[in-house]
């Protein structure tokens, strides 16, 4: 099975939860503030970038985990890719989560900083709280949507 | 292969370049409003079902035609469809996509609205087939283009 997180974004809440849910963060502490700002500097760099499925790596129960960028799309690509699986004759299943929980802000400080580069030491501070104040949101839903896995749900 | 015409609701222009490619609808001339009514699949996508393909059939080539509505995302979704595809194995080149959203009249767009947003199917679907009917030389450019191309592609002179 794959399991796609897609957000605005790939590189922020949907990186995040992915990174979470491979373990590559802890679910139970916030990653380091270098770490915090290493996702900063993807998000600058790649902040924009939309329409490529990102490989993140295997969970637990060997699910491939993935993440991507759609803007607003998300339910439309959700669509795309069951009918391709169903042209394709494509067996395996997808699994969608919707990862958007305080993409709002990080879109925001980063349109921000780029206007205004000489309050980058402010916006990133900014970046830093409001990421602190979203890890745990971020942890309770992978959380959940793991549950849900285990369980065999749908989406 | 697998050829691709996208526009924004998948119900009408996509529908109407399909339906031209295969010959449902006439290259030499423009279609009376009865013919587009019973163009299979022409006006029928419900806006929750957008994003999903459409097959409307295989042309004298062999290559199957599908219709698809991707908003104004095909920025974004068809580098996400050819990753996708990669991703199984399936190389990008075994399938195309034609922009069938060029030069729409705004009586299409008003119409597309009208029916498949609002529901007023009587009131819209008029509208489309009026706005088609007025840029149908349009289509049959892009159909034609295609067709070339994909004789050129495939060998056939």
């Amino acid at each position: 099975m794959k399991v796609i997180y897609y957000g605005n974004n790939a590189i922020y809440s949907a990186y995040t939860m992915a990174a979470i849910h491979i373990g590559i963060y802890d679910e139970e502490k916030l990653p380091c503030l270098e770490d915090i700002l290493r996702q900063w500097e993807l998000c600058f760099i790649h902040g924009f970038q939309k329409g490529n499925l990102i490989y993140m790596g295997l969970d637990e129960d060997y699910r491939e985990i993935y993440v991507i960028g759609c803007g607003r799309h998300g339910k439309m690509l959700e669509k795309i890719y069951n009918g391709l699986n169903a042209i394709f004759r494509i067996q395996e299943d997808i699994y969608f989560i919707k990862a958007d929980i305080g993409e709002g802000w990080a879109r925001f400080l980063i349109s921000l900083n780029l206007r205004f580069p000489i309050i980058e030491a402010i916006v990133k501070k900014f970046f830093v709280s409001t990421y602190k104040r979203a890890y745990p949101k971020w942890c309770k839903k992978v959380r959940y949507e793991k549950e849900k896995l285990k369980k065999g749900k749908k989406p | 292969m697998k050829l691709f015409y996208h526009c924004f609701g998948g119900a009408h222009t996509s529908i109407t370049c399909a339906a031209i490619h295969l010959g449902y609808l006439p290259m030499d001339r423009v279609p009376d409003v009865r013919e587009f009514i019973s163009v299979p699949h022409y006006d029928k996508m419900e806006d929750k079902n957008r994003g999903t393909p459409v097959y409307i059939g295989r042309d004298e080539l062999g290559i199957d035609i599908y219709a698809i509505g991707l908003k104004n995302a095909c920025h974004i979704m068809i580098p996400a469809i050819k990753s996708y595809l990669n991703l199984n194995n399936i190389q990008s080149k075994e399938i195309l996509f034609v922009e069938s959203l060029v030069k729409l009249h705004p009586i299409t767009g008003v119409g597309g609205f009208l029916s498949r947003k609002l529901n007023l199917v009587s009131m819209g679907r008029p509208l489309t087939i009026w706005g088609i009917r007025k840029r149908y030389s349009v289509f049959v450019e892009i159909v034609s283009g295609v067709k070339e191309s994909l004789y050129q592609y495939i060998g056939i002179s």
